[in-house]
């Protein structure tokens, strides 16, 4: 099966990612991971491209994010962990129900039902 | 990791962030969280067989287009940025004000006035940071902050309203009380969303980061 690109995940990254924190909070490289481990290391995301995600996730209030207390191990930078909010668990309902809905139609067109 | 590689690595982060036309604070949060991702990826990359420029360009790879990571990130900014941008400026605008009209006032101290309006206007503002720390708690959560961020400029544009009527009606007029209570409102607010303790750090920090060269 073919990589799938960032490019092909356009309008659905913020779904996966509060997807992701659905399992518990996580910084950036750490929803990266999850997104690689349930994408059977078929999706490829340009890295920097989750952030500007995240940040509009924050900027709707459907994410939360702390700095961490110590930067671990690196020069001085510190990590910011994101986690769930109340909104952030709807919009993933809202946004499940809408891709069921999408890949039903898509997959009608197509003749590969969903 | 040594100095050099972490160097190359704020580079990269540099290129994304550094055409960004966002508030000074947005942009060091970017900077750092860019920063600590790029590091953690460094690392990994480095276990990998390969010299430190091949980590580096497999980590710069990983990361993506600069161009288009600026793009995106433009596209992700809040609409409230744009308060936070002006919030930058309040401080100064405000110490300029007070050194200006108070100064003028009395010309022939001058000099000494204006140190003691700029001495005045920093306490006010470290003033308005110890409340704000203390409304935050440890729970750190204050939800009038974007009511208190609002509010500067609207004051600051009630003082200035106030001052230009004043020069229509009557322009030798020496008393400015109500303006400059506007003014002192302006700084203790800017003070109340600004934490002060950050922002020296974040001014060394930035100054660094301006000084990377990213082409």
């Amino acid at each position: 099966m073919d990589p799938i690109h960032g490019d092909k995940l356009r309008g659905h990254l913020e779904s996966l990612v509060l997807s992701t924190l659905e399992r518990g909070e996580a910084h950036g490289l750490e929803i990266l991971r999850r997104l690689e481990e349930n994408g059977c290391g078929l999706l490829r995301l340009k890295e920097g491209s989750l952030y500007p995600a995240l940040y509009r996730l924050e900027a709707a209030g459907e994410v939360k994010a702390v700095w961490e207390d110590e930067p671990h191990g690196r020069r001085g930078a510190r990590r910011r962990i994101y986690r769930l909010t109340a909104k952030g668990h709807r919009k993933l309902a809202a946004g499940r129900v809408e891709w069921q809905s999408f890949a039903r139609v898509v997959g009608g067109i197509l003749g590969a039902p969903a | 990791m040594n100095k050099s590689t972490l160097t190359q690595l704020r580079i990269i982060v540099e290129r994304a962030v550094r055409p960004l036309q966002i508030s000074t604070v947005r942009k060091l949060r970017m900077r750092e969280e860019l920063l600590a991702h790029l590091t953690c990826v460094y690392d990994e990359e480095a276990e990998k067989p390969g010299d430190e420029h091949a980590a580096l360009e497999r980590t710069e790879r990983r990361f993506g287009n600069p161009d288009e990571l600026t793009r995106q990130l433009h596209e992700s900014l809040p609409a409230r940025d744009f308060s936070e941008r002006f919030m930058d400026r309040v401080v100064f605008l405000s110490l300029l004000w007070f050194a200006l009209f108070w100064g003028a006032e009395f010309p022939e101290f001058s000099g000494r006035i204006f140190l003691e309006v700029c001495l005045f206007a920093v306490g006010l503002i470290f003033l308005g940071d110890l409340v704000r720390r203390a409304l935050n708690g440890p729970s750190a959560c204050f939800h009038p902050r974007a009511l208190l961020i609002a509010s500067a400029p609207v004051l600051m544009f009630g003082g200035l309203l106030y001052l230009s009527l004043e020069f229509l009606f009557d322009p030798w007029a020496k008393p400015r009380e109500i303006s400059n209570i506007f003014m002192i409102m302006a700084a203790l607010m800017w003070g109340l969303v600004t934490p002060i303790h950050e922002t020296i750090a974040q001014i060394r920090s930035q100054r660094e980061w301006d000084d990377l060269p990213i082409n």
